[in-house]
């Protein structure tokens, strides 16, 4: 964490992102006097703006003034009511509030009206849903993220344990085919995936053990796998 | 369920588990004993194996953790007899968050296929008012701890719903709470919560031991 406290406010516009990231970092640690130290330094540079609100906003929010922060936002988002760092911040706080549903709403109208293209809003979203036990939800979350990166193994397991969990045999077998394109993916490496596939398998023939056809080979390679050493 | 014990080393497992990854929610599995039957069962909850750290609502990860455990279990038998998986663990993203939520799933699947297992969460705020505490006492030299809440609460099934049982006294749920806060802040000044890994981590690195056997072992 070296930032430079003591360079003056200079022309260099990189100084201000670098306050920006440091100050977010240092909330997430909870350092909240170098966190007040960076965001008042900003607010004195910026009075105004959306940028240096959402830091001010953060700070109220980790000092536990969620009020303050959600009058700072709305403030910003009457002058704005598109603006994307705002409504995104309005998420935040929702979710921290505990407003698991006012939040997956909130994200929801951003990601139709402007953000189909904002895919950490579509992780988040994925994440809330999920959350929220609203399956079907997340899985097309998780497809659109998919679409937009087909060959993210993490997110080709994501999406198949969501329809794992989710349940149904359309939904096992669909889930078998991502498992099996990671297991391609990584030829073999990724245990998640094995385990994945097995579980379908299983959940298929309608037992715990065997499976049918194209399940069993699957299974053998899951057991393999399985039979790694074990520290004792 | 007539009684629950929960052993110290047990909670210490599921306090670590959740400080290693604060900022998300945690779940794992508990292994006892459970002796008695319906009506009079007493579970003694012996250990606490952490499964998952990233998106605790899905099934996947938890479901390949238990076969393994029930694996485990029937392997033990010659030395710890009777063990066997008697619950399910979770600590939730938020704080103040009092809920099962998803893992009341995962408790009621848990609980069908091994009866009178038990679902523990963790306490929020009754562990930052322990650490309050904690730093408050030592700021004065020699003073004590003060009353100390237990850190968990306990969920029973009873007639098709998850009930929360009463801790101390008369209740049905013997929690640890004497030192338990102090000797958690010990461990993780010392870093002990980077050392425990769950089953999540042993699936990215297989030679992680998630059963963490000699984690709270040395001193503390």
């Amino acid at each position: 964490m070296i930032l430079i406290p003591c360079v003056a406010p200079c022309c260099s516009a990189a100084v201000w992102d670098v306050h920006e990231q440091v100050a977010v970092s240092a909330m997430e640690c909870g350092c909240k006097e170098l966190a007040l130290k960076l965001v008042k330094n900003v607010h004195k540079r910026f009075p105004e703006g959306a940028r240096g609100s959402r830091l001010t906003g953060m700070y109220f929010e980790l000092m536990l003034s969620p009020n303050e922060a959600r009058s700072l936002y709305q403030k910003e988002l009457d002058r704005d009511p598109n603006n994307p760092l705002m409504l995104k911040r309005m998420v935040g706080l929702k979710r921290g509030q505990g407003d698991l549903a006012g939040a997956a709403e909130l994200l929801k109208q951003y990601l139709s009206a402007q953000g189909s293209q904002d895919w950490q809003a579509w992780e988040e979203a994925a994440d809330l849903y999920l959350q929220l036990q609203m399956y079907q939800q997340a899985a097309f979350c998780f497809e659109e993220l998919l679409l937009h990166a087909p060959a993210d193994a993490t997110r080709h397991l994501l999406y198949a344990d969501t329809l794992y969990t989710l349940g149904g045999a359309h939904n096992w077998r669909t889930a078998r085919t991502h498992y099996s394109a990671v297991i391609e993916m990584t030829r073999g490496q990724n245990l998640r995936a094995l385990y994945g596939a097995c579980a379908c398998a299983a959940q298929l023939a309608g037992t715990r053990r065997g499976g049918s056809g194209g399940g069993e080979g699957e299974e053998e390679e899951g057991r393999r796998a399985a039979q790694a050493p074990q520290q004792q | 369920m007539k009684s629950c014990t929960l052993s110290e080393d047990a909670l210490l497992k599921v306090l670590l588990h959740a400080a290693k990854h604060p900022t998300t929610a945690v779940n794992g599995v508990l292994l006892g004993t459970v002796s008695g039957g319906d009506g009079a069962a007493e579970v003694s909850v012996t250990d606490a194996v952490p499964a998952c750290h990233s998106f605790i609502s899905l099934a996947p990860v938890l479901e390949a953790a238990l076969s393994q455990l029930e694996a485990h279990a029937k392997e033990q038998q010659g030395t710890q007899s009777g063990l066997r998986i008697v619950g399910y663990y979770q600590a939730n993203e938020r704080l103040s968050d009092g809920e099962l939520g998803a893992g009341r799933r995962f408790a009621d699947r848990i609980e069908a296929a091994w009866p009178h297992s038990v679902a523990l969460l963790l306490d929020g705020p009754a562990l930052q008012a322990g650490l309050a505490q904690l730093t408050a006492a030592e700021g004065q030299a020699g003073g004590s701890g003060g009353s100390e809440q237990p850190v968990a609460q306990l969920f029973a099934k009873d007639g098709g719903r998850w009930t929360k049982v009463a801790a101390g006294g008369s209740g049905g749920f013997r929690c640890p709470t004497s030192g338990v806060v102090s000797r958690f802040a010990q461990l993780l000044g010392e870093g002990r919560h980077q050392q425990l890994h769950d089953f999540e981590e042993h699936l990215d690195d297989i030679a992680l031991d998630w059963l963490n056997p000699t984690l709270l072992a040395g001193p503390a």
